[in-house]
């Protein structure tokens, strides 16, 4: 009798271990992912294996060496052992070199060499660098992502007045760096994306960052000031987002959001490759004006980018939009025969499609309807606005 | 029949040590198994608010702390803030039952505060301590607090981190446990438990003083253990050890940061080429410390303690936290160009001194 207890005891543990071994070596496949899912995740092996690529990332202004000691602090990750870092490009955009501080707090210098704002990301290249010392992350594939994936931050949210660390090594008052933090995606937000920053007299000074994402990953995992550009991982230790934005500033909990990664790795490929990224452009603006500033028009505009019905409010000169005649005020009813379209949908579309990509539109102007075909370009650089 | 049971025994703890590493653990199990250990806390002050120039009015203010029943005698541990000028107690155990307190001491420099139930029922179970050296980065812990005065509210997460920080008092707290665990007013003085069910920790600072979003630090539970044994046994704040020594760490209210000593500084003061990567240079002495009576004074630049040279500030800081009462630590201190040497007795850390005096 006890040593029939005995024997279903080691047999329920051996059958969860087995258990657990088979869904580790299933990982192609959508069931083996599903499996996955519903599987516990051993967090500190996790991090065991992730956190020596994570990194702290200190901007220096070499223009400006006073502003130095002001700049902000952020987080990166080492994405090969050519020593090739990922940031925030509102953590190191505005720099030409940063400092790194790495996973045991040695030290070393990176020097910016391309920046998107467009994605919010940065690519910072080390200056001297030893490779075996660096430990790659592995890059994921955001496309697979659901809403209630486990995810885990890593990164060195900064220390402000008021918290008081170890004297003895002045880089933890800059942040509490390898802070691991892990909760759930809550899924995919297209709002986030555009992102306002007030003035001190409550205006809006721009909508600066990330106008060319599709889309952000929406989630719980916390983040604060100093986590921007660290990785978000996956239960496999894969990269699959950079985390950008923290709701904490709002007074809200656990509502941030992270680049999702294919972007920033697209975006990392062709500078490497090609010296160039392109981002598909029709130059017609139909999510906001060209002009807009005032508040109450931005939050107007945005409740509208929601409803069917997609508007021309403004047209960028030698654009596809302006070499096939629309022009403001216009109305497109349908793209390529289909629905009225959704402005948020389209935008998405637009911006995961290819370049060269063909577009009909059938335009109802006054009482006119008529069809305009339009071909999607690379957008030119100079272009800083919400224009699709 | 015993080896199968000692077998069984061994084979369940390994389960629930191998489940303690994931996140999604039965974070409902530990809290049910918790439960009774946990109290809230219910402070009542009275303040006299102006309500005119001349008029003053009584109110009653009633304030939320969350509590750890340490021994089956009534003792209960919480932050020292929830016995700050209280006229009252009253605890509340997790099945509702309401029992009278009285505050018997309240530590502020390790910021635990220790109150007693007057009656305590017979029932009443201590709470198990356990070992923070084991703690993990990553590892699922639960805590159980009153946030906002609502009892034995359940929040979970993981280890962020382990690392040395600094208490309100100025008191270092080495291998503090950061987690991600949301913690909110009313939960200062939180337990916070492993999947075990024991304590590893006790909530003790905000992280960005509340500023920031799930940044939340613990007092590892040896030192919380430590601190409350000496509390129950003298009911006198515990020992901290100090010399009465503000060293010079730059501008110290620069964005928060401390830096160490420029090279502009040690060229002043004319150092010897051995001495220019080691040393402190001494910002202040607090008056009737121990250094001050043994001669140390403002300027003064200490290269060497117990015949060592002194490479940082943060190595002065663990030979006085790392030393007991009444031991004897000799400063080699350089004093217009001169060698000297000075005998200082290591003395208990008072109350009323400003933060960052070691």
């Amino acid at each position: 009798m006890r040593t029939s207890r005995l024997l279903i005891v080691l047999l329920v543990v051996s059958a969860f271990l087995s258990y657990a071994a088979i869904a580790q070596e299933m990982l192609s496949g959508d069931e083996a992912l599903t499996i996955m899912r519903e599987t516990p995740v051993n967090v500190p092996e996790l991090i065991e294996k992730v956190k020596r690529g994570v990194v702290v990332v200190h901007p220096i202004d070499i223009s400006n060496i006073m502003a130095a000691e002001l700049q902000s602090l952020g987080s990166g990750f080492v994405i090969d052992k050519q020593g090739h870092i990922i940031t925030n490009h509102h953590v190191a955009g505005a720099a030409s070199a940063a400092q790194i501080i790495f996973w045991d707090g040695s030290k070393a210098r990176a020097t910016r060499i391309a920046s998107a704002p467009y994605y919010d990301v940065a690519l910072l290249q080390l200056d001297d660098y030893d490779p075996d010392k660096l430990y790659p992350v592995t890059l994921g594939d955001s496309e697979k992502v659901q809403s209630g994936d486990l995810a885990l931050a890593m990164g060195s949210p900064g220390a402000e007045e008021g918290i008081a660390i170890d004297r003895s090594n002045p880089f933890e008052f800059w942040g509490l760096r390898q802070t691991a933090t892990m909760r759930v995606v809550t899924g995919r937000d297209t709002d986030l994306s555009f992102e306002v920053y007030w003035n001190f007299r409550g205006r809006p000074m721009g909508l600066t960052y990330a106008q060319n994402l599709p889309y952000v990953f929406n989630m719980q995992v916390p983040i604060n000031g100093g986590n921007s550009g660290g990785p978000l991982f996956n239960r496999h230790g894969e990269v699959i987002g950079i985390n950008s934005w923290g709701g904490a500033w709002q007074l809200s909990q656990q509502t941030n959001a992270a680049v999702p990664i294919n972007f920033a790795k697209n975006f990392v490929v062709e500078v490497l490759e090609h010296k160039r990224h392109d981002i598909p452009w029709l130059g017609m603006h139909c999510i906001f004006p060209p002009n807009i500033q005032e508040a109450e028009a931005y939050t107007e505009f945005k409740e509208r980018m929601r409803q069917p019905g997609l508007h021309v409010y403004g047209v960028e000169p030698d654009s596809p939009a302006a070499v096939a005649g629309l022009r403001i005020g216009d109305e497109v009813v349908s793209v390529n025969g289909g629905e009225p379209p959704i402005p948020e949908d389209f935008r998405i579309g637009v911006l995961t499609g290819e370049i060269g990509q063909e577009y009909r539109f059938e335009v109802k102007r006054g009482n006119k309807v008529f069809t305009v075909r339009l071909t999607a370009v690379p957008k030119p650089p100079y272009i800083h606005n919400f224009s699709v | 029949m015993k080896l199968a049971k000692v077998v069984f025994t061994a084979l369940a703890i390994a389960v629930v040590f191998a489940t303690s590493a994931f996140a999604d653990f039965m974070a409902a199990e530990v809290a049910e198994k918790v439960k009774p250990y946990v109290v809230t806390i219910e402070g009542v002050r009275i303040s006299f608010a102006s309500v005119s120039f001349t008029s003053r009015q009584q109110r009653i203010l009633q304030s939320y702390n969350t509590g750890t029943i340490v021994s089956k005698q009534g003792y209960i541990i919480t932050a020292e803030g929830a016995l700050d000028d209280v006229e009252a107690m009253e605890v509340t155990l997790a099945d509702g039952r309401k029992y009278e307190a009285v505050p018997i001491v309240q530590d502020k420099g390790y910021g635990i505060g220790l109150l007693k139930i007057k009656n305590p029922p017979a029932d009443l179970k201590s709470v198990k301590f356990g070992d923070p050296k084991r703690i993990m980065q990553g590892e699922s812990v639960v805590v159980l607090g009153s946030a906002g005065g609502y009892g034995h509210t359940l929040s979970y997460g993981i280890v962020s981190a382990i690392r040395n920080v600094r208490l309100p008092s100025g008191q270092i707290v080495p291998g503090m446990i950061q987690t991600d665990v949301v913690v909110n007013t009313g939960n200062e003085g939180s337990p916070l438990f492993n999947a075990a069910g024991e304590v590893i920790g006790m909530q003790a600072v905000y992280g960005g003083g509340g500023s920031m979003q799930n940044v939340t630090f613990f007092m590892p539970a040896d030192l919380v253990k430590r601190v409350t044994d000496e509390l129950i046994d003298t009911e006198e704040p515990a020992f901290r050890p100090w010399v009465g020594i503000m060293p010079y760490a730059g501008s110290q209210n620069f964005q928060g940061r401390i830096r160490e000593m420029s090279d502009d500084l040690k060229m002043y003061m004319n150092l010897p080429d051995e001495y220019w990567d080691v040393g402190m240079l001494i910002y202040k002495v607090w008056e009737g410390s121990p250094a001050y009576d043994a001669g140390l004074r403002y300027q003064d630049f200490v290269v060497k303690i117990n015949g060592e040279l002194l490479k940082s500030i943060g190595q002065f800081e663990d030979l006085v936290y790392n030393s007991k009462e009444g031991d004897l630590m000799i400063f080699g201190v350089i004093r217009r160009d001169r060698y000297q040497e000075f005998e200082v007795v290591v003395g208990n850390h008072p109350e009323d001194t400003l933060q960052y005096y070691i």
